[in-house]
């Protein structure tokens, strides 16, 4: 669950928020980049650090709690499916920071986004508990919602819990999801930058 | 003696509870937002149990509404630890000291170690904690609890 969330975690609304509350996000707009290639790269950078960093602990340590448990479920097919859903949940989850960075162009208590988002991946990610735990209309409400695929999807296709029929679906939602965030957020960055203002920075 | 200066520190602290209110309250949106991050939390958390017990009838011989009681009960007594020592006081105590900043307490003619711990509610704590105890009212209510003093 860590080395999940340590590969698909985002933290860009902190930043942002802060920036764009204090102004000092002029210093970024007149520089000749766009934000958001700059925002990803960074988040790249930090997982690469992540991965050569603290990687090989987390792996070993799954090899080791995996050497006294084996599961015949894990094979090189989930390893796989596993892999490629933390990659689209990091890219989902760029995508939703982002979008959810740009209210700060409203609001001043920046702080609220990094609890409001524990909240959500905790509960309706499955970061708390397995979101099957839950049945009737409340499962079928974790598995509308987009969260999912920041702990709950990749873990689940790494046990082999979810079956390999569900990547379709699975990648029409992210993708779905990812490209609905990815309009709100634009209109709010089009909508805030228009707002935006502050001196002295 | 005692109880005259036990007196004069809770008269102290109404006096800091009304001010830290008016402190709160003075950015009404950011008080809201506070407090619902603060139900938030513990929506996740009663979650958490209302996701376990949906799979199991009991767990340990505690019942749905033993649990779920419990879960209330333990929302009180954070939120209103949290929210009378931690979260504006002892959490930023270290900060304090750093900044040398709490050279103006230790001026005051009270307790300072009172005045640092409990100087500053955090409300929305306060106000959450509503929510546990509806939680252990629910639980006594439908799961047939029977609390008395004796209980306690």
């Amino acid at each position: 669950m860590p080395f999940v969330g340590g590969l698909t975690g985002v933290s860009l609304s902190d930043g942002f928020g802060e920036d764009i509350r204090t102004g000092f996000f002029s210093n970024q707009l007149i520089k000749p980049y766009k934000i958001w290639i700059t925002a990803f790269t960074r988040e790249f950078a930090y997982k690469l650090q992540y991965l050569l960093a603290v990687g090989p602990v987390y792996i070993l340590a799954i090899i080791g709690i995996f050497s006294f448990y084996y599961s015949s479920t894990i094979n090189p097919t989930s390893i796989f499916l596993a892999l490629l859903f933390v990659i689209f949940g990091f890219l989902f989850h760029i995508i939703f920071d982002l979008a959810i960075s740009w209210c700060a162009f409203w609001t001043t208590d920046v702080w609220c986004f990094k609890h409001i988002k524990k909240i959500f991946f905790s509960v309706c990610g499955g970061r708390r508990f397995p979101i099957d735990f839950f049945s009737g209309s409340l499962l079928l409400a974790m598995e509308i919602m987009p969260f999912k695929f920041i702990y709950f999807i990749p873990l689940s296709y790494f046990l082999g819990i979810r079956k390999t029929q569900m990547v379709l679906i699975d990648t029409i939602s992210v993708v779905t999801w990812s490209a609905f965030f990815a309009s709100v957020g634009i209109i709010l960055w089009k909508k805030g930058i228009k707002k935006y203002e502050a001196y002295g920075n | 003696m005692v109880i005259n200066k036990l007196l004069k520190y809770i008269k102290i602290y109404f006096k800091l509870f009304k001010f830290g209110f008016i402190l709160a309250t003075a950015y009404r949106a950011s008080f809201l937002i506070e407090i619902l991050v603060e139900l938030g939390y513990q929506i996740g958390f009663i979650l958490f149990f209302v996701g376990v017990l949906m799979n199991v009838k009991s767990i340990g011989g505690w019942t749905y509404h033993e649990v779920m009681f419990l879960a209330g009960l333990s929302i009180v007594v954070s939120e209103v630890t949290l929210g009378a020592i931690y979260v504006f006081n002892l959490s930023r105590l270290p900060e304090k000291i750093k900044n040398g900043e709490i050279d103006t307490i230790l001026l005051k003619p009270i307790n300072s170690l009172f005045y640092l711990s409990l100087g500053l509610p955090y409300f929305a704590s306060f106000v959450s904690c509503l929510t546990g105890i509806y939680v252990m009212w629910i639980s006594v209510v439908n799961g047939h609890l029977v609390i008395s003093f004796a209980n306690f």
